[in-house]
């Protein structure tokens, strides 16, 4: 007997107890995480103002906009200056005000957006007019480089590497980052554009370079195969073009620069079963970061706050499996035990027979006898050369021209699906069976005669 | 996001327990023959016939479906058939 009904009914209990214990830590503790989640300050924008309403918009993350507002009196030419901090990505300009200079900028202040009132002061209805517009997406820089600086990570046939940052609008020319790699202390000669190259004596260099055509945030990644063991230095350079003619410039003089390393070695069991658990635990934090969470972000009732839809969203998350997720989870069972013996031959005997590629099948030479000689051997007069491929082109031609006359439809679209829905099903049953622990006709036989 | 986190740490186990089994990517050469090479071609011709002839590729892939099938069982029984049968007890 496979089952014991009371004691699973405690096992199952159990089970329930430990998801939901679970479930709700992970949402409870993970919260506050979320909420210091580190702020995008790669904002950039269009100001534009409609009346007394001035709304930037841009392609950053406005999360802490500070904002000064001066008053400036035209009577007495004074002015006031007031803080205010506003986290939406537009605000009112209550009337009347005399004057005004607008400065956003983000924690480090830099960068501001200047606006001037230039028509009538006492004119509600009146356009601010933009008199001056700087960006206020901080200096141009590198963000992230991968693998990050100073980190040891596990030997591996293929390892992403790559960059991202931002060019700011006062930069933005003829602009480019060269991004150098190598495995060797000493520098290397650099190679062509965009190579790869695994030198003797495992020295490998890799140079790249890539044009920017638009300010704003930039990024790259690529993999690199045959890494071996040691460190490896990064330079990552930003860079802008001076004697330029057609987008190709004889100098480049560099804005910023950044020199990294990261360390490959070999790793024990229990390194990556650490790494997992970090994994792991990025992941749920990520999680816990998302939108999906925004009803159940109690600090923002009542504006996304909703009990039910937060139910909602915490029993899909908890018990339905993220597509991408679930298929790298295979992928990793493919590419780890899965490819080790025996279950690697298996997975390669399943990989060969579900490939899709064909060959055309051998050409054969047929010799013709046409007689025997006095010493035993035969006379060939002539061989043919037998083609079966092009037999079962012929074939495959005759077949494809067998139409309905009405509908036109072929062999294949009329009797392919019911063909399909004969194997789906008979495949079905097999595995009904197989799972039921049916027992085929010969087995009842023997039960039968061994009960006789 | 359980479901996925169980299956994770299963296979992640797995991966790290059995990390010292030797790859099997290709299938062996016996005694000289080169068995993933002859197998690759004539799985090759296989699937040119069923090209043109579709009903076989059809059967075909019923035919790998199930034997997808045996594979899963028979992983699953050579990790769990201990745990199944004490389940019975």
């Amino acid at each position: 007997m496979w089952f014991d009904t009371a004691n699973n009914n405690n096992k199952m209990k159990n089970t329930v107890k430990f998801l939901g214990v679970f479930t709700f830590l992970s949402i409870f503790l993970l919260l506050p995480i979320r909420i210091k989640a580190d702020a995008t300050y790669d904002f950039y924008a269009t100001p534009s103002i409609n009346g007394t309403i001035l709304t930037i918009t841009g392609n950053g993350e406005f999360t802490a906009l500070y904002t000064h507002f001066i008053t400036f009196n035209a009577d007495t030419h004074e002015t006031e200056c007031t803080g205010d901090y506003l986290d939406s990505t537009y605000w009112n300009l209550n009337d009347p005000v005399k004057g005004i200079a607008v400065r956003c900028g983000y924690a480090s202040d830099q960068g501001f957006i200047l606006v001037n009132r230039s028509n009538s002061l006492n004119d509600p209805t009146t356009l601010w007019e933009i008199s001056d517009v700087i960006y206020a997406d901080g200096p141009t820089r590198i963000i992230t480089v991968t693998p990050p600086d100073l980190s040891i990570v596990a030997t591996s046939t293929s390892r992403t590497i790559g960059y991202s940052g931002f060019l700011t609008h006062g930069d933005f020319d003829t602009n480019r980052i060269v991004f150098d790699l190598n495995n060797s202390a000493v520098a290397l000669e650099q190679c062509a554009d965009v190579i790869c190259s695994t030198l003797a004596n495992n020295q490998i260099k890799y140079h790249h370079i890539q044009p920017l055509a638009l300010w704003g945030s930039f990024n790259f990644s690529d993999t690199i195969n045959g890494m071996v063991q040691g460190t490896y230095y990064m330079t990552v350079t930003v860079q802008k073009g001076s004697v330029c003619v057609f987008g190709s410039c004889l100098f480049y003089n560099n804005i910023t620069s950044t020199s990294t390393q990261f360390t490959i070695s070999t790793t024990t069991n229990v390194d990556l079963l650490v790494k997992s658990a970090r994994d792991k635990v990025a992941q749920l934090q990520g999680s816990a970061d998302s939108a999906i969470f925004d009803s159940c972000k109690i600090f923002n009732f009542p504006s996304t706050f909703n009990l039910f839809d937060c139910g909602q969203t915490l029993i899909y998350w908890a018990f339905i499996p993220d597509s991408r997720a679930f298929s790298h989870t295979l992928e990793s069972a493919k590419t780890g035990f899965l490819s080790k013996a025996p279950f690697g031959y298996v997975q390669r005997f399943y990989e060969i027979l579900s490939a899709t590629t064909t060959a055309p099948l051998m050409a054969m030479n047929v010799p013709i006898i046409t007689g025997r000689n006095t010493d035993g051997t035969y006379q060939v007069a002539t061989s043919t050369l037998f083609q079966p491929d092009e037999i079962l082109t012929g074939a495959g031609t005759v077949l494809n021209e067998v139409k309905d006359p009405l509908s036109g439809s072929g062999l294949e679209d009329i009797f392919g699906p019911i063909i399909k829905i004969i194997v789906a099903f008979t495949v079905l049953l097999v595995i009904v069976k197989d799972v039921l622990g049916m027992p085929n006709h010969h087995q009842q036989e023997s039960y039968r005669q061994k009960d006789i | 996001m359980i479901i996925e986190f169980t299956l994770d740490t299963i296979i992640t186990v797995l991966n790290v327990i059995l990390s010292w089994l030797p790859d099997a990517t290709t299938l062996p050469q016996i005694v000289g023959a080169d068995l993933d090479g002859s197998l690759v071609t004539a799985v090759s011709f296989l699937r040119r016939i069923m090209e043109v002839y579709w009903f076989l590729g059809i059967i075909f892939d019923g035919f790998l479906f199930l034997l997808v099938y045996y594979i899963t069982k028979m992983v699953l029984k050579l990790f769990l058939a201990s745990r199944l049968h004490n389940a019975g007890h």
